[in-house]
């Protein structure tokens, strides 16, 4: 049994020492191009909400039911159920970007708390778990769209606040070499 | 051809193998990023020549050439857990305040293996031979342990691991691996085992030398300027601002829940 155990523990290891070391390695990245993709981090798929407010709005499909052909009608709820997980999922390469952020602001910090990076590590957790669970919810029933213009309010409002500590960033930014792992 | 004569290609191939390694290290002057390394791969040819001497001058089965053995390894073993430590240091150091939440990740994890290493010889003391078995796979499970931490941490900052370091790593860590699973089974098939466990060690030794190899075969990087740091006061102003909205958007996903 111990053998069985030590030979699985060992393979084990080792491929996570291969995918540690080799597993999803980016290019390394131009510093220009780094200081440039810093910005990046900002959330901006939340910018779009206004649009997807729209295609969401209840009159719109009230008028559909009322005017359009059946199978019309069923083309066209897939369509704007397809734009809404569109837009999930863009929600979610926001939060990637801040997390991203946190990792940047962890490089560059003389000292990093031990509760903020645990904090930070399970928030990540968290966040990955949720968006599934709203993903599998949302395959399953409609997402309110009221809930998604507050998750959207967030975002918007966390890019207002960041924008000004980007900027403290930035500077700093061309002389680290990171990738992104994310 | 006779098995001895095999035997002795073999040892002279593999010893070729670490002197070209090892001057590819003195060339390429990596004394000066990874100066344990460097040592553990002069200690390498070092004990090879210690070794052959004494079963030269003895017998293999003498007991002279088992203590010379298993000494020899001893420093190899606690050399490649130093040079694994190396690693990480270089690998996170200029990231200071990385290094300073990942270093005693890295000294738990190795001290409790080691300490675990420790007790599990102990209890097999009366049996030298699984006692010294069970102490080295612990020993090579700690350096492991701390190698796949400090590269967990490089992986999760998106730290660019070098070249060099990558088939430095993998060839230290490689071996730890291998070396895990060979002594277990050593252990506990004593005797018939013997002839396989001397070549998996021999074989998982050559091919992490032929990734050191690699790894010197293209000029070393230059040493990497220090890095710009954020102020404690950037990093307290910062650091809040991105908790609490991270945290603010996954309480509003699961509202969405409730």
């Amino acid at each position: 049994m111990t053998v069985v155990l030590m030979l699985i523990l060992a393979v084990a290891l080792l491929l996570a020492l291969l995918w540690l070391l080799f597993g999803n390695r980016k290019p390394k990245m131009d510093p220009a191009q780094a200081a440039l993709e810093i910005k990046n981090l900002l959330p901006v798929n939340c910018r779009h909400f206004p649009q997807v407010q729209h295609a969401l709005r209840p009159q719109d499909e009230q008028f559909i039911d009322r005017r359009a052909p059946r199978r019309l009608a069923r083309q066209w709820r897939g369509e704007r159920r397809r734009v809404v997980r569109l837009y999930i999922e863009g929600l979610a390469q926001d939060f990637r970007g801040l997390e991203q952020l946190t990792r940047l602001i962890a490089t560059l910090s003389p000292e990093i708390k031990k509760k903020q990076a645990w904090e930070w590590l399970w928030l990540g957790i968290q966040f990955r778990l949720l968006y599934r669970l709203t993903l599998v919810r949302f395959a399953l029933h409609s997402l309110p769209s009221n809930e998604l213009m507050r998750l959207t309010e967030l975002l918007t409002g966390l890019a207002a606040g960041l924008e000004h500590s980007i900027d403290r960033l930035t500077p700093k930014f061309p002389q680290i070499e990171t990738s992104p792992t994310i | 051809m006779s098995p001895a004569l095999v035997s002795d290609l073999r040892w002279a191939a593999s010893f070729i193998l670490e002197l070209g390694v090892f001057s590819l290290a003195v060339r390429r002057r990596m004394f000066r990023d990874l100066p344990l390394f460097s040592i553990y791969l002069g200690l390498l040819l070092a004990t090879e020549v210690v070794r052959w001497l004494a079963i030269d001058l003895t017998t293999l089965a003498s007991r002279t050439s088992f203590d010379t053995y298993w000494t020899t390894e001893a420093l190899l073993v606690c050399s490649r857990a130093l040079a694994v430590y190396e690693i990480c240091r270089v690998l996170l150091g200029p990231y200071r305040g990385i290094w300073r939440l990942c270093r005693p990740f890295l000294l738990t994890a190795g001290g409790a293996l080691i300490l675990d290493a420790a007790l599990a010889a102990k209890e097999s003391a009366p049996q030298l031979a699984s006692a010294i078995l069970v102490a080295e796979r612990g020993l090579e499970l700690a350096a492991l342990a701390t190698l796949l931490f400090g590269l967990a941490f490089c992986k999760y900052y998106g730290i660019r691991i070098e070249r060099h370091l990558l088939w430095i790593g993998l060839g230290l860590g490689f071996y730890s691996a291998v070396q895990v699973a060979n002594n277990t089974f050593m252990q506990h098939g004593l005797g018939w085992y013997f002839p396989l466990w001397e070549n998996l060690r021999l074989v998982s030794f050559n091919i992490a030398t032929v990734c050191w190899l690699v790894a010197l075969l293209k000029p070393l990087p230059a040493v990497r300027p220090i890095l710009p740091l954020l102020t404690r006061r950037e990093y307290d102003m910062l650091a809040p601002q991105v908790t609490a909205r991270l945290r603010e958007l996954n309480t509003r996903l699961l509202e969405m829940w409730k």
